[in-house]
């Protein structure tokens, strides 16, 4: 395999790996164009606080498919040869808006499973308070050099 | 956290797959997608995007007995093809499973619903499994 610019390979790949951090401040406009991505266009407690506060949330939060967003973009940021075969993640706390969060994998497990080089990653977004908002884990498949 | 009292609903929706329909994915769509998380850019769309299409609200006869507003409490994604701009998505959803438990913040209803998505070649664009709580 000729080698690609960025690329990772099955054998480079530890366990105990970090991958990112990529950095995510969410801003009104891109709340605003997410919703409007799955048609929610109208007043909700991701776009206005009134609405928010009246589910019950005192400040404006992010879709949690939108916090998906960002942990695929981390694996698939990673390297232009692997493929994320599954992301699998638990919301314990909302993301707000304007919150310098961090999306940040590390590596737990490599092995062959029915011929593909599976990489396991935990994943997960911190948030500036140092808690984790968003976790969860992804498995990749990594090509050999 | 403890199990409760059961929870009313319509149980005969279980493992049953209903049509959520079928969904046409634009270029608007996709470059507001990649807008809002600062990714990708072009026609084409990761198979994420099937994700803005899954449901929270599903079947119409669930008759969940539980008022109160939805949040999201987990999910997965097991992507497939990618979705370029002009692709009709068709959706087939089923609820897995229903229960309640109660938390410090009174009782909560979980939905866990799971939804797969084809592309109209036929092709697989991703499943994508949902867990939502309604909460008061």
């Amino acid at each position: 395999m000729s080698e690609q610019s960025g690329a990772v390979y099955f054998e480079q790949i530890d366990v105990g790996d970090e991958i990112g951090p990529l950095t995510k401040k969410p801003t009104l406009e891109q709340v605003e164009a997410f919703c409007r991505a799955y048609g929610l266009e109208e007043k909700s407690r991701f776009t206005d606080l009134e609405t928010a506060k009246s589910e019950g949330v005192d400040q404006l939060i992010i879709p949690g498919i939108m916090s998906m967003a960002y942990l695929s973009q981390l694996i698939t940021d990673w390297a232009p040869n692997i493929t994320l075969k599954k992301l699998d993640i638990i919301f314990r706390a909302p993301v707000k808006h304007e919150e310098a969060i961090q999306c940040v994998g590390v590596v737990t497990d490599k092995e062959v499973r029915e011929g593909e080089n599976c990489i396991d990653v935990d994943v997960y977004i911190e948030n500036p308070e140092g808690r984790r908002a968003v976790t969860g884990q992804a498995l990749v498949v990594a090509p050999l050099e | 956290m403890t199990q409760q009292d059961e929870l009313l609903f319509n149980k005969s929706v279980l493992d049953e797959e209903y049509n959520l329909g079928n969904f046409e994915v634009t270029g608007e769509m996709i470059r507001d997608f990649n807008e809002g998380t600062g990714s990708g850019d072009g026609s084409e769309a990761p198979a994420l995007i099937a994700t803005l299409f899954a449901n929270f609200e599903g079947p119409d006869d669930l008759n969940l007995d539980f008022e109160g507003f939805d949040y999201m409490a987990g999910q997965y994604l097991e992507p497939g093809t990618s979705v370029r701009a002009g692709d009709v998505l068709t959706c087939v959803a089923r609820v897995k499973s229903v229960y309640k438990k109660t938390g410090r913040s009174g009782p909560m209803a979980f939905v866990v619903r799971e939804h797969t998505f084809t592309n109209q070649h036929g092709e697989t664009v991703a499943r994508v499994g949902m867990s939502t709580i309604r909460r008061k």
